[in-house]
């Protein structure tokens, strides 16, 4: 469902693949990656980065993790998205696998790790306007999956 | 491609509802709703458009069956200054601990941005196929 409704659906996705692959990191424009975690006041889980930044490179794959805790005595659902800033910079951001998007369960006093594993198009060191861009900033937001809820959340076409 | 949700281990009371993996192409029961996506993200009349993540969500690794993956590699972090470069090992043995335990879809190691590492490998032992 999520690759169907993405970008262009499945084959963009198996390029991808296959870019990744093939990708040579861009090892001159090392650009630092700052981790945000917010949650809706809807949601009462406790959620943060377990990193405040890493230092990437474009065309090199890398790993992050969030936390959340759920520390009521009720299970929770929680459902994520995300933001990119500088928007320009968002175009290049590609998450190969994370955990936005998705109803996600926790129960009672439950703590998870939350992988993110992305990386920058190596196409982000050509392009002159993020000649300057060395800070990237991921922010992730948790709301509360409740049936019947209608979310404040961007669909993604 | 298999579903690595189906693996949730034996023990939990509940599966996850909606949780149908994005790798499946099953539909989940509950996605986010289509709709105007510009209001809560920024003023400007060109807004961040969140795309999904190519692979689909991860499973929740509830039992912390790769926590110690995940902490070797969060001390690589913090002992590299934070360089992802230098923990690529840490975290190709995450995923790897991931894969062997249906915590994600399995996936050739060169297809997530390991070839090199992979290469190192066998390079290193010449014999083994």
């Amino acid at each position: 469902f999520c690759q169907t409704t993405g970008l262009g659906g499945t084959t963009s996705t198996e390029h991808r693949s296959e870019q990744i692959e093939s990708m040579e990191p861009v090892r001159d424009r090392v650009i630092r990656v700052t981790f945000n975690a917010d949650v809706h006041s809807s949601i009462q889980w406790n959620f943060k980065p377990q990193q405040s930044e890493i230092y990437v490179v474009p065309g090199e794959t890398a790993l992050a993790f969030y936390k959340a805790k759920n520390p009521t005595d009720k299970p929770i659902i929680g459902i994520s998205t995300y933001n990119v800033v500088p928007f320009e910079a968002g175009q290049y951001f590609n998450k190969i696998q994370c955990f936005c998007f998705e109803e996600q369960r926790l129960n009672p006093q439950e703590e998870v790790d939350m992988p993110v594993f992305f990386y920058i198009d190596p196409e982000f060191a050509d392009d002159p306007k993020m000649a300057k861009v060395d800070l990237i900033t991921l922010s992730y937001t948790f709301f509360e999956a409740k049936e019947g809820q209608k979310l404040p959340l961007p669909g993604y076409q | 491609m298999r579903s690595a949700l189906a693996g949730a281990p034996d023990g939990w009371s509940s599966a996850p509802p909606g949780g149908g993996e994005c790798v499946t192409g099953e539909t989940p029961s509950r996605v986010l709703p289509a709709g105007d996506m510009s209001t809560a993200m920024n003023f400007s009349s060109k807004s961040f458009k969140p795309r999904p993540p190519d692979k689909g969500a991860f499973p929740l690794d509830h039992f912390g069956e790769c926590s110690a993956f995940k902490e070797r590699f969060m001390q690589c972090l913090r002992d590299s200054g934070y360089e992802s470069g230098a923990c690529r090992q840490h975290s190709m043995a995450y995923l790897e601990c991931r894969m062997e335990r249906q915590l994600m879809a399995n996936e050739p190691l060169e297809k997530l941005g390991f070839k090199d590492l992979i290469d190192e490998k066998s390079e290193a032992k010449p014999e083994k196929l």
